[in-house]
């Protein structure tokens, strides 16, 4: 190895271009080096890794993420988790590759058993995995993808068990409510690595915190620790996404719908529009019950899960859990994923990305960037799920 | 009626002076606090050669800011400006850049180290590998074979 790290040391040095003793990078003060390598792009960060050690703990460190993030180099990555209703295969994890000029695909990642209806919300440079079920049993349990490495950890557990909770995060931390029954929300702060209770009084929800609230989705402005309002969007399982002030939501009928949180609200409801131009996504979005069947009918037992599933809650039993799509965002576009069932047994996972225009007569349109095949595997994953880090 | 510019010598490591208008060092800001603190004709800057000194006058006097009388701005744009860092960087080998990038952060100049940081970014992504990468940065690998396929594993992600 050494040998032939000389060899080509002195091979370059009679060569014309560049002649400079080893790692002349590396002895140029650490913030200069740090300086250098945040600005390559993630994906580049991977290679970079893999040229020693040192620079390989220096991409991992704490201090990239604050340097990228302070000299706005962070870039948006949407990771993907594809489940089982009920937890029966472990899941697979996915991080969207997006290569200008390129076809996205999905690439794997290390799976992990993720537990079925947990909460996933992203902060700093990793995702949660909070709550959820394990064998049927609901779990406080929290765990912790490192996206730097993609390796997987255990936290501290939370004080309840939730399934299906909901989670925001607010001044860097999260914030989890729902899940259970009559239980406060509690949250949880990355620097101490505790979760603590949360009570929001009413009272203070009418001065100091106001709250918006859609089928399955809340938007609570706060005032916040550094004295500002906040906007604090607690991402609901449904699939909604939030980019500049305006939600997205998509409606079975494949529709993608717009609302403003903040002025079209109207009588504690918020009133969703039509995003135009979308036609061409519609028929792929549209919640086809054909694909369900498919999907159902191909598991032995459906009708035993789906009682089981109705038992456990879920007011469309098997049915519910189909999501067909999710809604997602990256760099001002909605990212929306949904399956294609390719008989016999495979399901396609498609991608399409969409950049929203509010125009001034008021409308948001949506124009198509692209409609990708991103992956394709076996059905018996077919919850998708799907979260954005920023690193 | 016109004030004389104000002239300032700078003095490398090695010795060679560089004759700058007042504007000019007024670029860096360790070199600005330098001239207010101590009001000599002449700077002795011991941690920077003749040779990356000339590069930052160089630079220094292309981005000064002109103070423009009567409107018609006789500075460079901000397109002219792009173009002429370009150049100035692609004539440039790394280790030209390494120094430049000690000395900008020295001399406290944001923008030339801003560019010179960027320079370095802009070759590691032209590398199609992390070999590729070595070899043009220098480095040594001190991963074993083992190891190297265990990252590479972990990185896959990032491949295509």
């Amino acid at each position: 190895m050494m040998m032939s790290g000389e060899v080509e040391q002195s091979r370059r040095n009679k060569g014309s271009v560049v002649s400079l003793p080893p790692c002349e990078l590396m002895s140029l003060p650490y913030d200069m080096v740090l300086n250098c390598l945040a600005r390559v792009s993630r994906s580049d960060l991977g290679s970079l890794s893999l040229v020693s050690k040192s620079i390989r703990s220096m991409v991992a460190s704490p201090e990239m993420y604050e340097t990228r993030s302070r000299m706005g180099f962070r870039e948006e990555s949407i990771y993907v988790c594809l489940d089982t209703p009920c937890g029966r295969n472990p899941a697979a994890w996915f991080i969207l590759r997006r290569v200008k000029g390129k076809m996205n695909r999905l690439i794997p990642i290390p799976s992990f058993p993720t537990p079925t209806g947990a909460t996933f919300v992203s902060t700093g440079w990793g995702i949660y995995v909070i709550g959820g079920m394990i064998e049927a049993v609901t779990t406080s349990r929290v765990w912790f993808l490192d996206c730097r490495t993609h390796t997987w950890s255990e936290l501290p557990s939370m004080r309840v068990a939730r399934y299906e909770a909901n989670a925001g995060v607010l001044d860097g931390k999260i914030y989890v409510t729902g899940g259970c029954l009559n239980e406060d929300p509690e949250v949880f702060d990355p620097k101490t690595q505790t979760w603590s209770r949360v009570v929001i009084p009413e009272m203070v929800m009418n001065e100091e915190v106001s709250k918006v609230a859609g089928p399955d989705s809340y938007v609570y402005k706060f005032w916040s620790e550094e004295g500002m309002w906040d906007d604090f969007f607690l991402s609901a399982r449904d699939d909604c996404c939030a980019i500049d002030r305006l939600l997205f939501s998509c409606d079975i009928f494949g529709k993608i719908m717009w609302c403003d949180p903040w002025s079209g609200v109207k009588k504690g409801e918020m009133e969703w529009y039509k995003v135009n131009g979308l036609e061409d996504l519609q028929g792929y979005l549209k919640y086809d019950l054909r694909n369900e069947i498919a999907i159902i009918l191909n598991r032995e037992q459906a009708d035993v899960w789906h009682c089981y599933m109705l038992n456990r809650g879920y007011r469309y039993g098997l049915l519910g859990l189909n999501p067909g799509f999710k809604l997602s965002k990256s760099g001002g576009n909605i990212v929306v994923f949904w399956g294609v069932i390719v008989p016999p047994y495979r399901m396609q996972v498609w991608c399409a990305e969409v950049s929203p225009e509010r125009r001034q007569d008021g409308q948001v349109w949506g124009i198509i960037q692209c409609i990708d095949h991103v992956f394709t595997i076996d059905p018996a994953l077919y919850v998708l799920s799907s979260i954005n880090a920023c690193l | 009626m016109e004030n004389e510019k104000k002239m300032i010598t700078l003095k490398s490591s090695d010795d060679v002076t560089f004759e700058v208008e007042e504007a000019v060092v007024l670029e860096s800001q360790f070199l600005s606090h330098l001239v207010q603190d101590c009001p000599a004709p002449e700077h002795k800057i011991k941690e920077v050669t003749g040779k990356i000194l000339s590069k930052v006058v160089e630079y220094c006097e292309k981005h000064v800011v002109v103070v423009v009388d009567g409107g018609d701005s006789s500075s460079s744009s901000g397109d002219d400006l792009k173009k002429w860092d370009d150049k100035f960087i692609k004539e440039m080998d790394l280790s030209t850049v390494y120094d430049l990038i000690a000395a900008a952060n020295y001399l406290n100049i944001q923008a030339l180290l801003d560019l010179m940081c960027q320079r370095v970014a802009d070759v590691i992504t032209a590398c199609k590998d992390h070999k590729e990468i070595r070899e043009t940065l220098g480095i040594v690998s001190d991963y074993t074979a083992e190891e190297e396929a265990e990252v590479l594993k972990e990185n896959e992600w990032a491949f295509d």
